[in-house]
């Protein structure tokens, strides 16, 4: 559970605090950013339409993508769930005989458990983004989805590179560390037989994809290997090229505070006598998309603005979420996929909004975090203690008799309750001294003749 | 077939169909472009702007005992990639030469598409150093720009490069040189 | 005019004088208020613990209490927005008279001048639910000119002296039920809102919401006991 995972993170307070400021850091970048462009409000309006837009006629820009996409020599394939993505991914392996095969970053890959999935099936997959890597050598999922190893100090960095790749011990530079995974990722990249990459936009009036990094890792595998597969969700569509404008000014600037990604790649047709595989997966976005309530999660351009800046995420860590997408977005997310599963991550949120304000494509992350929380307590997701415990708030606050007599057991207790530090709150902060009276009591004296 | 399938659940899913929005006045917003823009973005960027007014300037100012694969023209190298059969043989190329077909100032970013690439993708990634070239008109001040200018793609593949490739995934320490080139120099050439 | 004031349920059992200083300040504007003497629960709690359904006798009993006045305001941002939102969803007429102290002060009376002084250094605590749910100020994620409605009031008040903040409007971590069932992490965010005030030198901590304030002053008590919470109202009444 959420709360406990928290504990534990914060338990180790100078790390919190550092992971704490550290994202934080990232979310003034954004704002420094995003302030040097003037019409930024209006491009998020734009972004936010667009994709309300594309959701709404769905259904028609799959067909024209992947029309023009088989037109211009791509292999399209469709996976109904996570399971059927795997299946189609390692059937073109198979076929083509590979068995070492290198990834840049793909949280849908990630949500289909990929990796497991080919590596029993006897092809290495090698992660190649930086941080992906780190975590895949420590066998831990991504605790960030633009920095999955941004829980990680240099020096457990430079712990792993030297079990697993055997730097010197203590190597802690960072430079240095970036090095030693260059020159061991370089070896991947001239060795894979294929290559799989995410995709940040696929465009439905051209059939082409667009891939973001700013390592060159999706480039470096892509135009190496004999095999280019690439995934997708498919909810990544966006109608026109021209949309790629208001995309791209966008997602780096909320992300990492850069004006552009390193490389923003589109990719449109095979190199001349290699394949791409374009897999389209559904595995549970068009249930969300039927939920009205929660249909624009589907907008997220996957940025992660609202992790850098969610002061809860920030103070936990993504691995004290139930699911691999952690943060706001994906404690909307999370519980699409499974409503008992992750019941707690809607509830690991203040509701203070910062998430909806920073979202470039305008998802009303709170709002939503609000409406699943009424659903995960409707399915009998959070419990016996709490629904008991908020009927009985319910049922003495409607009784002006009982709220009274509460209260008044409350003030008395108020003192006893700061010394004993037992209760959640006072194990913490000490509750206000109580007054002699209550407003309304007061009130009532005065009007007294 | 899963395509139908998920179809089918996609259009029974999707609420009733929203207006596109109009992108015309995101579009025709004034932006100056200048070389100046461009530069200081690039210097933001990691990246380093230069001008030169002949692509011989250029060439002299390659390092020399260098690996250089170029498909500028007028601006032949050490290593021919038209000569390359296969990609991965470009894996020892110190710096690339490419030619640029536009700038963008607000992101320092730069548009190659295949034809200016030569036969290999790969190339401007895999170089350690790479140098863009670029006429010094060829400026557009923001991305919407870019895209008005690129139209319809005709090219089964393109990029635009801001910079020398990076990563910060170890504690936000910003280290230029991740997987593809170390540096980048964009060079206008007036 | 005839004014409803509506009063949290914790606001009358334990910041009495938070409560008085807001009713002054709307008499001596020469205003009728009345507060009608009711458990006056908006029902948050129970929406948030995602108990929507419990909540919702709440709003209507406000709708029914305060339906008569021309205006309706009350010194608690967030409860005012769960409330608003509720009469929103109803379409009831009510949630377009319902004001949050410091926008009733600024939108609807726009007052000039306070006959208060408060010779402090003062930490102004931007509650998100004002900030971002009602629009009392313009939030720092959006690249929009700089506003902030309790700002400009407290900028009226002789001598004082607001601190400027590292982070101006993160959230304190209270968000209810979220500071009991969370506390670790509610906690944590506090103890960081209270280091970033106090790192600026304020001696009072002063907020539209009452419940941000009681999470932060309890845990000031313990870790900064010089620095105070304040309403915002008992501020500007000029009653401390």
């Amino acid at each position: 559970m959420h709360p406990a995972a928290a504990r534990e993170f914060l338990s180790d307070p100078a790390r919190a605090a550092w992971h704490d400021q550290t994202l934080w850091m990232v979310r003034v970048k954004r704002d420094r950013m995003a302030a040097r462009v003037p019409e930024w409000e209006q491009l998020r309006e734009a972004a936010s339409r667009i994709k309300e837009h594309t959701l709404s006629r769905l259904a028609e820009y799959l067909e024209e993508f992947s029309a023009r996409a088989e037109a211009n020599g791509v292999r399209v394939h469709w996976a109904a769930d996570a399971e059927e993505h795997n299946r189609i991914v390692h059937g073109i392996l198979a076929a083509r005989g590979v068995t070492r095969m290198v990834k840049s970053k793909s949280m849908l890959t990630e949500e289909c458990h990929l990796n497991p999935y080919l590596e029993a099936r006897g092809i290495e997959v090698v992660d190649t983004d930086l941080g992906e890597r780190i975590v895949q050598f420590k066998n831990e999922p991504p605790s960030h989805i633009v920095m999955p190893a941004i829980h990680l100090k240099r020096a457990e960095v430079g712990a792993v590179f030297h079990e697993h790749l055997g730097t010197p011990a203590g190597m802690e530079d960072a430079q240095e560390l970036a090095e030693a995974a260059r020159q061991h990722l370089r070896g991947h990249f001239l060795g894979a037989q294929a290559a799989l990459t995410g995709v940040n936009f696929a465009i439905a009036e051209t059939g082409g994809f667009v891939v973001c990094t700013n390592e060159g890792n999706a480039d470096m595998g892509a135009h190496l290997a004999p095999v280019h597969i690439a995934c997708m969700g498919i909810e990544k569509l966006i109608p026109k090229a021209e949309h790629l404008g208001v995309f791209l000014r966008l997602l780096a600037r909320s992300a990492t505070g850069q004006p552009s990604t390193v490389f923003s790649s589109h990719f449109l047709k095979p190199r001349p006598g290699r394949e791409t595989h374009l897999v389209l997966v559904d595995n549970g976005r068009s249930r969300q998309l039927a939920r009205a309530d929660f249909r624009k999660s589907l907008a997220c351009i996957r940025c992660a603005a609202c992790f850098n800046t969610c002061p809860v995420y920030r103070r936990s860590g993504g691995h004290s979420y139930s699911w691999l997408i952690s943060g706001p977005i994906g404690s909307i997310l999370a519980p699409n996929v499974d409503k008992k599963a992750h019941s707690d991550m809607p509830f690991a949120s203040t509701l203070c909004g910062s998430c909806t304000a920073v979202c470039p494509v305008k998802i009303d992350i709170h709002a939503q975090l609000l409406k699943w929380r009424q659903e995960v307590v409707a399915a009998g997701g959070s419990g016996r203690a709490k629904p008991l415990l908020m009927r009985l708030t319910a049922f003495v606050l409607r009784r002006p008799a009982l709220y009274r007599l509460g209260g008044a057991l409350m003030r008395l207790a108020g003192p006893l309750a700061n010394l004993l530090r037992l209760d959640p709150w006072t194990r913490h902060r000490d509750l206000p001294p109580p007054p002699a009276r209550t407003f309304h009591q007061s009130l009532r004296d005065k009007s007294k003749p | 077939m899963s395509r139908d399938r998920i179809l089918q659940a996609v259009r029974a899913a999707q609420p009733e169909a929203l207006p596109m929005p109009d992108m015309a006045e995101l579009r025709g917003m004034a932006r100056e472009a200048s070389a100046e823009a461009f530069a200081a973005t690039l210097a933001l960027i990691g990246a380093e702007c230069r001008r030169a007014a002949s692509p011989g300037e250029i060439a002299a100012a390659l390092p020399a005992g260098q690996v250089i694969a170029s498909t500028v023209p007028g601006l032949p190298g050490t290593l021919d990639p038209f000569a390359v059969s296969d990609p991965h043989d470009l894996r020892g190329v110190d710096t690339a030469v490419v030619p640029g077909r536009f700038g963008v100032c607000e992101n320092g970013a730069v548009w190659l598409d295949e034809g200016a690439l030569g036969p290999h993708r790969v190339l401007p990634f895999i170089a350690q150093h790479l140098v863009l070239v670029l006429p010094a008109r060829e400026l557009v001040a923001s991305m919407h720009d870019a895209y008005a200018r690129l139209g319809a793609p005709d090219t089964g593949f393109g990029v635009f490069i801001a910079g020398p490739s990076k990563t910060a995934d170890i504690e936000q320490c910003l280290v230029i040189g991740a997987h593809g080139a170390r540096s980048c120099t964009v060079w206008l050439l007036d | 005019m005839r004014l409803g004031l509506f009063i949290p349920c914790y606001m009358d059992q334990l910041y009495p004088r938070a409560a008085h200083a807001t009713l002054r300040l709307l008499e001596r504007l020469g205003h009728e208020v009345e507060c009608p003497d009711t458990p006056a629960c908006c029902g948050q709690p129970m929406s948030n613990s995602g108990h929507a359904a419990l909540g919702e006798d709440f709003v209507d009993a406000f709708a029914r209490r305060y339906a008569g006045y021309e205006r309706v305001v009350s010194p608690s941002a967030s409860c005012l927005l769960h409330l608003k939102e509720g009469l929103e969803a109803r379409g009831h007429p009510l949630a377009h008279h319902a004001h949050e102290l410091c926008e009733f002060l600024h939108d609807v009376e726009r007052v000039e001048a306070f006959d208060a002084a408060f010779p402090h250094r003062v930490g102004l605590h931007q509650g998100c639910h004002g900030l971002r749910g009602l629009g009392l100020g313009r939030p720092s994620e959006r690249m929009e000119p700089h506003f902030s409605k309790p700002e400009r009031l407290l900028k009226r008040v002789r001598g004082l002296e607001l601190v400027e903040l590292d982070r101006p409007d993160e959230c304190c971590g209270f968000g209810g039920s979220f500071a009991v069932f969370e506390s670790d992490v509610s906690a944590a965010m506090g103890r960081d809102r209270v280091a970033d005030h106090a790192g600026h030198g304020a001696e009072f901590i002063t907020s539209t919401d009452m419940s941000c304030l009681m999470h932060l002053g309890g845990l000031a008590a313990r870790s900064h006991p010089q620095i105070k919470v304040l309403h915002i109202a008992e501020i500007l009444a000029g009653e401390v």
